[in-house]
Order: C-alpha cells, then structure tokens, then sequence
C-alpha cells in the first residue's frame, strides 16, 4: 500500500465518519399506528403505567405549589373541593366536595364533603382537614417540612378574599375566621367581600386538605420518616409510590383508599426533563408517553402521529393536543406615557398588527389571533369584542391620523420592550414591521427577564410585552388582576373607577348568566380604553404516545390521569 | 513536599475569599427583579408577601451582612462571647437544657433550624430568625465558648430546600460523569497522540488528526443529539430494540453505568481531541531532542527510550491539560447534562443564576472552587512524580 494511497484512506473514513453524522439528522423514529384507528373506544384495559413530562417542580406540597410542574404531580395527589370539567372549563364538578352552596349574597359558601373520603393512608378527610391546609398556606410563620423552617407560601392571594385574612396575614391571629369546620363533613367559608365565582377559586389544587399529623410529624417510608413535602399524602386518586427523587422523577401509584372513581393505570411516572428538546428526544425513543413537541417539529409531528380530534384528548393515531389555553398573549400600553395616553395613537398600534402573520410564520399555526382578553374557553368570552384587536391597516392609518400624527409624522420613535431570548424577538420583528407600514417608527428595548420585569413594574416602558395564564377559568381572572386599579398586575395602570366599581358589583351576581352579562359589559367598556391589545391565544403543544388512549390534558394544563389507559404491549 | 502542600493549601484562603468576595458583589449589583417576583414570573406578588419573604431569607440586608452570615454559617467553629445576662424565656427549649445562659455580646451569627436540638442556646439576633449554637459540641471556658456545627450553605429561594441538600443529591452526579469522561480523554486522548507521533505520516496519523479537527469543531449538544438518534432512536427501531442505550436519565432499565455512556462520551468528544493533539506535537518534539539521540545511540531498546525516556517530559503539559479539564468538568457541563438530562450540578446552577437563586449559586460556586483548587493541587504535584526536576517547598525554584 503506497503512502498516498494510506493518506486517501484515511481522507475517506474521516469523511465518512462526517456524512454519517451529518445524514443521522434526517433519521426518524418509526412507530406503527395503533390499529384501533384511534378512538379509544376499544375495551378498556386496566393496569400499566404512563410516562409522564415535567420540569423539576418547585413544591409538592399544596400550601405553595404555584407553578405548573409541581401543580400537575399535585392534582394527581390530592382533591380539592371542587374541580374543573376537563373537557368543558366553563362547568364546575364536585371533587372532595358533594354539593356546595352560597348564601344570597355570594359571602358565605357551604361545602358538604363526601361521605367515606380518606387520605391515602387511610385516615378519614373532615373539614377541619380544609381548615388546616387553608391556614397553613395563609400563615406568614409556616415551617417547611423539608428545612423545619419558616417559609411563607407565595399563593395566600388565593384565599384573600377569606374573612380574616388580613389578620393571618397581618400576624395578629393565626386562623382565619371566616373557615369553620361545622361538623366533620361540612365545610363553612364566611368571604370579607361577595364572590360569586368563589367555587372556580376552590378548584385550584393547592386549596386541597391536608393531614395535620402526617405534615407536622412527616410520613412513615421504609421504616424511615420522610418529609411531607417530599412525600405528600393527599386525598386524590394516586398516592406517592417513594419519596421525591428530586431532579430525576415523582412516582405516584393509584390509591386503593380514593373515594371517588379509581383510575385504570396502576400509576404515573413523572419524569423530570431539564430541557424539552430531550424529552421530545425520549419521547421519539419510545420512553416518554406524553412530552413537548420540539421547536420547529410540530408540522412533523402533526403528520407523524395525527391531531387530536377535540384537541385535548390523547388517542392512537390522534395523539398531537393544540387546544386553546385559558392564556392570553397580549401587548400592554403605558396609560401614564406622554405619547400612549392618547387613545387613538393605542387603537391605531393595535389595528395594525397582523395577529394572523404571526401565528402561521412564527408559531406554525400553533397560537390563534386573539380576538378578546378572554380566550374561547372562558365563560364570558365573546368572539370579537375587542374591536380593536384586528388586523386593518386602513382603520390603522386612519386611526393614527386622528391622534395627530398622519403617517406618523411628529410623532417620536416608540419604545417596543421585551424580556430576550425567550423567543419573543420574531414577534416583535412582525410587530417592528406592522407598525412601520403605517408609518410609525419603533425600536427594541429588551432585556433579560429580570431587568424586564423590572422595568416593567417601575412603569418604564411605552409598550411592551406580557402572558396572562388564569388561575381559575372564571372572567374575573382576567378582568379584576389586569385592569382593577390597584391590582399589581395592572401594568397599563388604566385607572377608571366606574370599572372598579363594576367589577366589585359583578362579584355579587349570584345567578350565572347575569354575572357572565356583566362581565362582558365591563370587558366592552375596559376594550374600548384599548389599555392593552390582545395578540394570540396561546395553544397546547405536546404529543402522546401511540399506547395511551384517552388521555385528557386540559385547558389549564392539568392531566386527567383518572381516565387513561393503556393498550397492551403488542 | 509537606512544605509546599501546606503552604498551597493556605493560598486557598486569599483565592476563595476573593471569589466568594467577587460574587457577592456582583449578586448584590445585578441590575432587575429580586429573585422572589422572579419565582412568580409575570404575575404580581403583593408587596407585603415579598417582604416577608425576603426578611426570612435574610436577603432584606445589605450586601456585606449577607456575606458574613455566609461565611459564618459555612464556618465549623465560632468563638462566642456570652456576656452572663439571661435571655428571655423561650417557651421551644426545653427547661434546664441550657448549659450556659447570657445574651450574645459578640458573635457571628449562623442560620439553622427553627427548633434546637437539646442542648444548645437558642439566640434570636435580629427579628424572624433564630440561630442554633454549637450543635456538634461547644466547649465554655468562662463567658467565652467554642462552638461546633455542621456546615450549612442556606436554602434556595425558589423552592425552599437546603441548599447542602441540593448539591449533595447532584454533584455525586456530575462527579461520575466527569470521572467516567475523564477516564476516555486519558486512554483515548493520550493513545491516539502517541500512536499518530509513533507512527508519523502513516495511515493512523492522518486519521488521527482528521478525526481530532473534525471532533474540535463539533459543537456539544450537536454531537449529543446525534448520538442520541443513532443509539437511542435509529438503532432501537432498526434492531428491533436488539441494541440500543438510553436517550436520557441517570437510571431506569439498564445497569445504571449503561447511562453514562453517551454523556461521558460527549462530554469527553472535545477535550480528548486535545489531548491527543498535545500528546502528538509533545511527543514528537521530546523524540527529536538530543538527550533521545544519545539513548538510542546507547544501544536503549525503542521500547524503553520512549516509556522511560521520552514520555515522561513529553507527558508533562498533557497532564495540566487533562488535569484543568478535569476541575472543569467538576464545575459541571450545562451543554452534556441539557442533553442527556443528566442530574448532575451544572444545570442546577445554571437554573440559579437565571433565576437569581443566590444561596444556590454561591453553595454552588463554594463547592466548585474546592473541587477546582484541590485538583490543581493535584496537577502540581504530579509534577514532581514526572519529573524529579521540578522541586517542592524549601527555598529551591
């Protein structure tokens, strides 16, 4: 073999190696659709375990699970007393509660508990388990299982509108006095002010019971005392299969002593993923059952494993959910700045926005033009009500030019603010570029999240950016937060007292359909103030895998783990 | 030897105190959001919760309380001064457990548990919190005590554990993983280099220099992604699932070292690039030098000249490579542990930084520098052992 040729070798296998790395990226996964066409009405069968995504929540533990990841393990864990239909987030269902009922005026709500619940180990759920758990979130000196320290929930807001509050939260009492456990099954709560919607509120899972003993004295594993906060025993349909092996996953095993419909899987494993593009990764491998969709796959994706009739529900061959959130995508006006206090300059920054563009060029498809504040799933929403929130370039211009400055001459450059490298840049560039087409010149102001933020709260900003997730699926949780005056959350700072006003009495209108009337009065007279305009919905966009049936992942993000089954290993 | 320990063990003193020093200013003047609105993300917290909550973490102090209530409660030993008054009555120790009573006159205060064991005077300093003294042992010689605890790096802000807790559960993790890559760079790294200067401008050498480039020009997460498609995903389906090794994890079906595998190879992929290079060009300039000449002229069998002779200087520089990249790796790998979702420190400090967790990132970084210090000490005198030359301590240099 000459030299020469040795070195072509060598040449060639490097360059082999090369492709070979560089051709893997075209590699799919293969996976045979399920043949029961993907109803998911086949017969049920019971048992196996479903994979699950999350990140590493924050808490377990109800009296402070406030984000996303440690709410999914938790609903899992524990009822609360009532819940949200999955499948229809404007009705209410009995979960730990039986029946519920306010008094006339919407200040005193009456829970009865059902009858025979237990906690998964067995001992009996009462209210005066309600009343504990609801103290302890509100309490300042709450100790954390796992330090034995002080640390103070961050989601007493929940609970503000419980008598006595103030004072829990003030330190001069330690309960609040408008909870009462009447007897051992019912639950009295006495409100400082009316609330009509306050059973919505009562559906969050972290307002669930929670066993005194187990919390103050920890929970008995292996011969060991393990923390409640890393072993949690709720009254839900799992309970804990070991402790929190934090940074790595939360497994949870159906609870043989659950009062309500036991669920088909033995159990959830909830694996915890670092980064979505590894558990789209797993999930492509075939060890994840439900997962993310990785950036710029979804089209793939869609083709690959088929959409979701009702965009909610996971069966074979229809496995990919992009149903609506109760979440908004927004941009906000500062009301206090010398060039955005004027209404027409803010009606003709939210007509010129081509909401649509965004969604197909940015978001595949993924995110729908908001129309409304509210998104479709809540009860007040109506199609079009913010009549502003649309895409005319004409009305835009025309708009503008009644604020003064005709194609834009006279008026400054306007601030765009944004928190960066969250993905928000390609949105704005379409937003830089709308605007730019009517004559109005902007530029990016943006920062890490938490100078944005900063920025924000300190009300230095012309216009910016922001998401608005409800914790209940009830209007009021857009309206009273994003635009009431003193809330913290009214960035815009629109202050109009008739709309405080209107909003305090809305929350007195004990009959449905007169309180969801109001609502949507308040909302035309808040639109018409354009203090924001909507942009988007935000979708869902994860995908099951081809051996889960029926799986609900809802409009708040909740799974409903309780339906789910798994068809057998073929 | 001792000497020359002793006195670089001392230089660790000025380094970490520069460090930590450096770290807390650049905490305390990080412009934006304080780390509790930041566990709320957009929504509003209101503003008597957020106080709260910043009291009880002590982050409501300035810059250089916090830093001494740091380094106080990082430290094993205090040395208390108890003036002799009695305290006010605390109803949670129990009756006679106190050993000496007295108000502090002078202390650095330290942060633990809420109730104290027995034993041990409680002393409350400042409103909200309490301190436990010398919980492992205190011996009084008059007012003035000596007081031992457990050291404690505080608890995160985000999500309320200890802070020990959380390093103590991740860095056996990333521990692994850089022990496992470091142990591919050293045979695959060091083999590679001497074979390709052994057998120059053959067949072997040009593979092993276009391999090397083409490996130190692939980006990480790249060639983790890739790996993951082909032996998790590719050959699972195209060997009906006959072989193939895990996407991600720590554990699951497989023995658990199976997992370590891809990682420990991406992490390595770079660095063994490099030090194959280094071996190589090391190698070849100690071979020509006039000191291999002469044992070769002596007769020296080949064999002898290059493992007695020529690799042990050429070894040198390979070594602070490899010894560097292994403190690197102790600090963690936020590309490899992404990947891989590997449990491991470096994303966990990442998390903190972005998300402002100060008492994470400053156990993180404690943890870290020792890591780093004590494997540099290691590469330094390892010198010695290569090259009897190289002299420690005394006045020689």
């Amino acid at each position: 073999m000459s030299k020469r040729f040795r070195v072509s070798m060598a040449l060639a296998m490097a360059l082999v190696l090369l492709v070979s790395m560089a051709g893997m990226t075209g590699c799919k996964a293969k996976t045979t659709p399920s043949k029961d066409g993907g109803t998911g009405a086949g017969d049920i069968v019971k048992g196996g375990t479903m994979s699950f995504y999350i990140g590493e929540p924050a808490y377990i533990d109800p009296y402070n699970t406030q984000e996303s990841e440690g709410t999914e393990v938790e609903q899992s864990l524990f009822d609360s007393l009532t819940r949200v239909d999955p499948l229809d987030p404007k009705n209410l269902v009995g979960a730990a509660a039986e029946s519920w009922e306010p008094n006339a005026d919407a200040t005193v709500f009456t829970f009865k508990l059902k009858a025979g619940a237990k906690f998964s180990d067995g001992t009996p759920v009462t209210a005066k388990d309600f009343v504990y758990a609801w103290n302890r979130i509100v309490n300042p000196n709450t100790i954390n299982t796992l330090t034995k320290k002080v640390d103070a929930s961050v989601i007493g807001y929940h609970l503000a509108f419980v008598k006595g509050y103030d004072d829990v939260v003030g330190g001069k009492a330690t309960e609040m006095s408008g909870v009462k456990a009447i007897d051992d099954a019912t639950f009295e709560v006495t409100l400082s002010q009316p609330f009509a919607d306050f059973a919505f509120v009562v559906a969050h899972p972290a307002l669930a019971p929670v066993p005194q003993a187990l919390v103050e004295g920890g929970v008995d594993y292996n011969g060991a005392k393990v923390p409640f906060g890393d072993f949690p025993v709720g009254n839900g349909p799992f309970k804990m299969a070991e402790p929190w092996k934090h940074g790595q996953y939360i497994k949870v095993v159906a609870n043989e002593n659950y009062v309500g419909e036991k669920p088909y899987v033995d159990g959830v494993d909830f694996k915890i993923f670092k980064d979505t593009e590894a558990a789209y990764t797993e999930f492509e491998a075939g060890n994840l059952d439900f997962a993310p969709i990785g950036e710029g796959k979804i089209k793939i994706a869609q083709e690959k494993y088929g959409v979701s009739a009702d965009g909610y529900t996971v069966n074979p061959g229809k496995q990919v959910v992009l149903g609506a959130e109760n979440a908004t995508y927004y941009m906000i006006f500062n009301m206090a700045d010398k060039d955005l206090k004027n209404l027409a300059l803010r009606k003709a920054i939210s007509l010129a926005i081509n909401r649509q563009a965004i969604c197909d060029t940015v978001f595949e498809g993924t995110r729908e033009p908001a129309d409304n504040i509210l998104p479709p799933g809540i009860a007040g929403y109506e199609k079009g009500a913010w009549e502003f929130a649309k895409y005319d370039v004409a009305a835009a211009k025309a708009a503008l030019a009644e604020a003064g400055y005709p194609e834009g001459k006279g008026l400054g450059t306007i601030k765009l603010s944004f928190n960066s490298g969250a993905g928000h840049e390609k949105i704005m560039e379409i937003v830089q570029s709308d605007l730019k087409a009517i004559g109005i010149t902007t530029v990016f102001d943006s920062a890490d999240f938490p100078v944005y933020l900063k920025s924000l709260d300190a009300g230095k900003f012309q216009v910016a950016r922001l998401g608005w997730l409800a914790d209940y699926p009830i209007t009021d949780n857009f309206l009273y937060p994003l635009f009431q005056s003193k809330s913290g959350d009214n960035k815009s700072k629109i202050v109009d007292p008739a709309v405080d006003k209107a909003l305090d009495e809305a929350r007195k209108i004990t009959d449905d359909a007169g309180r969801i009337k109001a609502y949507q009065d308040i909302n035309k007279t808040i639109q018409a103030q354009v203090p924001v305009s909507p942009l988007m919905f935000y979708k869902h966009t994860r995908v099951g895998s081809s051996r889960i049936n029926n799986f609900v992942w809802d409009a708040q993000g909740l799974g409903d783990f309780t339906k789910v089954w798994i068809s057998p290993a073929k | 030897m001792f000497q020359y320990i002793s006195r670089r063990v001392l230089q660790f003193i000025p380094v970490f105190l520069g460090v930590t020093l450096l770290l807390f200013l650049t905490a305390n003047y990080l412009p934006g959001a304080d780390p509790i609105q930041l566990k709320m993300g957009e929504k509003a917290i209101d503003p008597a919760t957020k106080a709260r909550l910043l009291k009880n973490l002590g982050l409501d102090r300035p810059w250089y309380a916090q830093y001494v209530d740091y380094l106080s409660a990082l430290s094993p030993v205090h040395v208390v001064y108890y003036d002799g008054t009695t305290p006010e009555a605390d109803p949670k120790v129990p009756a006679g457990a106190l050993k000496q009573t007295g108000t502090v006159a002078l202390i650095i205060p330290r942060i633990a548990s809420e109730v104290p064991p027995k034993g041990v005077t409680t002393i409350s300093p400042r409103e909200g919190m309490t301190y436990t003294r010398g919980e492992v042992a205190r011996w009084a010689i008059g007012g003035l005590t000596l007081e031992f605890d457990p050291p404690d790096l505080g608890t995160s802000i985000y999500n309320g554990r200890k802070v020990l807790d959380i390093l103590g559960e991740t860095y056996p993790y990333t521990v692994k993983l850089a022990l496992s890559a470091i142990i591919l760079e050293i045979i695959f790294g060091i083999g590679a280099g001497i074979v390709s200067a052994i057998k120059k401008n053959s067949f072997w050498d040009v593979l092993v220099t276009l391999s090397t480039s083409i490996l130190v020009a692939l980006p990480v997460f790249w060639l983790g992604i890739m790996l993951q498609y082909t032996f998790a995903i590719w050959l699972k389906d195209a060997t009906g699932g006959a072989f193939y090794l895990p996407a991600t994890g720590a554990s699951g079906e497989f023995a658990d070292w199976v997992y370590l595998i891809l990682p420990s190879i991406t992490l390595a992929s770079v660095s063994t690039a490099y030090a194959a290079r280094i071996m190589r060009s090391q190698l070849l300039e100690v071979t020509g030098q006039d000191y291999i000449r002469t044992a070769y002229a002596k007769g020296l069998p080949a064999r002898k000249v290059l493992w007695g002779h020529a690799m042990k200087n050429a070894l040198i520089p390979v070594v602070t490579f490899i010894g560097l990249d292994f403190g690197g790796m102790l600090s963690g790998a936020i590309l490899t542990e992404s990947v891989f979702n590997w449990p491991g420190v470096g994303y966990t400090i990442f998390r903190a930084i972005v998300g402002r967790d100060f008492p994470i990132v400053y156990g993180g970084v404690t943890i870290i520098l020792f890591a780093v210090m004590f494997m540099n000490l290691l590469v330094d005198i390892s010198y010695a052992f290569l090259d009897p030359r190289i002299r420690f301590g005394g006045g020689e240099s």
